[in-house]
């Protein structure tokens, strides 16, 4: 057996595994010097024995099966310690359980059918992972805190904000000296942003905390995306840089899914790349692709001309509260929340969000979620045969108009150069269509008359003009706003112009609505009592649930038509209240009286809460004046129903 | 090369059968491993190019594997595939509550490899007795990546491919079971097969 003076049976001693070797009639041959160790028994003891002798404990099982299956089939096994925990009672020096990784293996010695059990200690393995998992489990109670303060933190603090707004809101629309309005202005955006960076925190704790869903809802695509552009024109226009929204490859437009949460993307994006752009342009481009004969893909592209992100600041730009370069925060404000929601969010409806960008060129943000649809009836496009000249405008307004109206079926000509106009005007006979731009039809006011009489006034001038904006000609016109939306077009073509809607507030007679607010918060109490005499209407208040109930059991002269209530309240809260008052408890003539929710609490599940508790609508704190307004201007509907 | 099956239907009729047996044991020995259930089905073989190999995992971003040699009349490497997903899914079920993701993904080789080993020995042992012989049969050896790393096949061979079910605690995983054999072997194994088709139905 000597071979360069060493035996086999010393190599077999000095390596640290352990060796078992177990002849034909399954007794013990080899125990090498490791098991001596470890087991407390000398190799004497136990070679002879068989293993069942030995260690009855654990002679069973997968090792059984492994040692049998070695001998029957000549097959080798492998016993891991991750589902065999310390298949044999082996102890360390310091008499700690060794954990045991094993291999069952055949060999053949002397032509007998022998097998080896190779055993080794994995104890610093296992070490190893038992403070991985404690560490782990403690990083996520760390988590959960975090997330959890955070949710609290932020809910105590639109409490307070709903009563700043609230008042600024009401003290905006008194008539006030100019400096003072302009004082109130300013503390009124600043509460604002207070309560988007509030907003951010909560929504982003939300997710981290998993508690964030997604609504299913019916909306028209176009029309969803052209309002949530609409609300950026202003900001674009005085900042004299270019917004557009092109549409055209949207062919499925009657989508499901959550308009908000897409909202809230969208919204981050188009106010990051404005607040980024100095000149130039934004211009968000949305598309759908259909994956199957239910699901599509809403692919988003927002493009700007701004001061660009480099590389290395691109990677970070969607982690939380990281900002491409931290003085930004300085210049432009924000948290730093926004990218790194707006990525969960489209993680959570199936997407991706990715940027790129070169500075000094601009950026591009794109993101695709996927949303559920039904399909719909192709439409005859409504210019088949038409021509159409579009004179003015930028080349991507230009471009964008012209696709809309190619899509419709129209050729189209456009010039952007005077000169050009002039040709196009004159040579240019059969035209059905022709859009200006404002400062050109200001300018050649007598060449365009010209050409209107030359066509003895056949086609329909159209007029694009800024977004805000007092134009001459628009009694005589058909108008668009800048940015040019699809659904205008559309409308212009179809001659129905509808008078557009005025944002103003507007102060409405005296009405005879009697309105009882239930609400436990002084403050609350006060804005809201403030904001409904603005509207022209009088209150009572109640309290609590039990003050509610109270006051409606008395109130035999006088019903109250509509009740808004708080949610969380002491004693009686909302849910409970409504409850009561549905039993008939507060009196039979109220088993039916509107009850709408206030809550400070935005998420779905409460909105359904308060239905499922018999609430007829609901609203959220900080109270939207317009929203409250038109809850109560929809009051003679709801009677009649 | 014929990207056809190259197996007669009796042939893989056969083999299913054989697995099935054998399969059926080793989900005995991994019930007993985690105290559940555990179903194992082999649904489908068929003997198919490298080429069609691939296309079959090209789905999947990284693929675990492993894989255990076989010598005898034909030599062969078997192996079992999981899509890493899938594997990493099969551990974490067969470990039950209280672990994260963190330590199962610590956990998963030396675990999968104990699972791919009682595979791998079912069905070899199902093969080895019904043709009658002992293989010489290696350690398992895990392996994890992209497929092309993981199947490292001389172009020209074809493989014995069988698809696998896995099923626990109400959720069905598929995997797959593949013998690499050289075309020599593969000679040998389906003349070895064919004797043993034709000793059932004489």
């Amino acid at each position: 057996m000597k071979e360069g003076g060493f035996s086999e049976l010393e190599i077999v001693n000095q390596i640290s595994i352990g060796l078992i070797g177990i002849d034909d009639e399954k007794k013990i041959f080899l125990w090498n010097l490791w098991m001596a160790h470890n087991s407390a028994l000398d190799s004497k003891k136990v070679i002879g024995k068989t293993l069942e002798d030995i260690y009855p404990e654990a002679y069973k099982g997968r090792l059984l099966q492994a040692v049998n299956l070695a001998f029957s089939q000549r097959m080798p096994s492998v016993l891991s310690n991750v589902f065999n925990r310390s298949v044999f009672p082996l102890y360390n020096t310091s008499q700690k359980l060794i954990q045991q990784s094993i291999s069952i293996f055949p060999i053949t010695v002397n032509d007998k059918a022998c097998c080896i059990i190779q055993i080794t200690d994995v104890s610093a393995a296992v070490a190893r992972e038992l403070a991985l998992e404690r560490q782990v489990v403690e990083r996520k109670k760390a988590e959960q805190a975090k997330s959890e303060f955070l949710a609290s933190m932020s809910h105590e603090i639109r409490t307070p904000l709903n009563g700043v707004l609230g008042m600024l809101d009401v003290l905006k629309r008194d008539h006030l000296p100019e400096k003072t309005k302009e004082f109130v202005n300013v503390a009124y955006s600043s509460a604002n942003a207070l309560l988007f960076i509030v907003n951010d925190v909560l929504d982003f704790s939300k997710i981290e905390a998993g508690k964030l869903d997604i609504e299913q809802a019916n909306f028209d695509i176009i029309v969803f995306l052209e309002e949530v552009v609409q609300f950026f024109a202003l900001t674009a226009q005085e900042k004299n840089v270019g917004l557009n929204l092109d549409t055209t490859e949207l062919n499925i437009r009657s989508v499901i899914g959550d308009p908000n949460r897409i909202k809230q993307i969208l919204m981050n994006l188009i106010s990051n790349a404005l607040k980024f752009t100095e000149v130039g342009e934004v211009t968000i481009k949305a598309k759908i692709l259909s994956i199957n004969d239910q699901q599509a893909q809403l692919v988003c592209q927002v493009h700007d001309s701004g001061i660009g992100i480099n590389e290395l600041h691109q990677a970070a730009l969607f982690s939380p509260f990281q900002q491409a370069d931290n003085s930004i925060a300085l210049k432009y404000g924000g948290t730093g929340l926004g990218l790194s929601i707006a990525r969960q969010l489209c993680h959570l409806m199936g997407g991706e969000i990715e940027v790129k960008s070169r500075i000094g060129e601009g950026s591009c943000f794109n993101f695709d979620i996927i949303l559920a649809y039904k399909s719909e009836p192709v439409i005859k496009p409504l210019l088949e045969n038409k021509n159409a000249i579009i004179i003015g405008l930028n080349n991507t307004s230009s471009d964008i108009l012209k696709s809309y109206l190619k899509c419709e079926g129209a050729q189209v000509f456009s010039s952007t150069v005077d000169f050009d106009a002039f040709t196009l005007l004159k040579t240019k006979k059969d035209i059905n269509l022709l859009f200006l731009e404002s400062r050109f039809y200001d300018k050649h006011l007598s060449l365009v008359l010209q050409f209107l009489k030359a066509n003895k006034l056949k086609i329909e001038p159209i007029l694009i003009t800024p977004s805000f904006s007092e134009v001459k000609g628009v009694d005589i016109f058909h108008t668009i706003n800048q940015p040019i939306f699809r659904s205008k077009v559309i409308e212009s073509i179809q001659h129905k112009l509808v008078s557009p809607k005025s944002n103003k507030f507007t102060e409405l007679p005296y009405n005879d609505l009697s309105i009882l607010v239930v609400e436990d918060n002084p403050i609350n109490q006060m804005v809201i009592k403030e904001i409904l005499k603005k509207l022209g209407y009088e209150c009572k208040i109640a309290k609590d649930g039990v003050d509610a109930i109270d006051i409606l059991q008395n109130s035999k002269e006088c019903l109250f038509d509509i009740i808004f209530m708080d949610c969380k309240m002491p004693r009686l809260d909302g849910f409970e209240a409504t409850e009561k008052i549905r039993q008939g408890k507060a009196g039979e003539a109220y088993q039916n009286v509107k009850i709408v929710a206030l809550t400070a609490n935005a998420i779905h599940t409460e909105k359904d809460r308060c239905l499922e508790c018999g609430m007829n609508d609901f609203l959220t704190k900080p109270i939207d004046v317009e929203k409250l307004s038109q809850t109560l201007l929809e009051y003679p509907k709801f009677k009649k129903s | 090369m014929s990207k056809t099956n190259l197996l007669t239907e009796l042939e893989q009729d056969y083999l299913v059968e054989l697995f099935n047996i054998g399969i059926g044991k080793a989900a005995d020995s991994l019930s007993q491993i985690v105290n559940q259930e555990i179903i194992l089905s082999v649904p489908a073989v068929e003997y198919i190019t490298i080429d069609d190999l691939n296309k079959k995992m090209g789905e999947h971003q990284d693929i675990c594997s492993v894989s255990q040699s076989v010598q005898g009349q034909f030599s062969a490497n078997s192996m079992l595939l999981f899509p890493e997903e899938s594997s990493l899914e099969v551990v974490k079920k067969m470990l039950g509550e209280g672990y994260s993701n963190e330590t199962i993904a610590e956990l998963h080789q030396e675990g999968f490899t104990e699972i791919g080993n009682i595979v791998l020995n079912a069905c070899i042992g199902s093969l080895g007795q019904s043709f009658q012989e002992e293989f010489k049969v290696g350690l398992p050896y895990y392996q994890i990546g992209s497929t092309s790393k993981v199947l490292q096949i001389p172009e020209q061979d074809n493989i014995l491919f069988i698809r696998i079910n896995l099923m626990l605690s109400e959720s069905k995983v598929q995997g797959y079971l593949v013998f690499l054999l050289e075309s020599l072997s593969f000679t040998q194994f389906k003349s070895m097969l064919n004797k043993m088709i034709n000793g059932l139905l004489t």
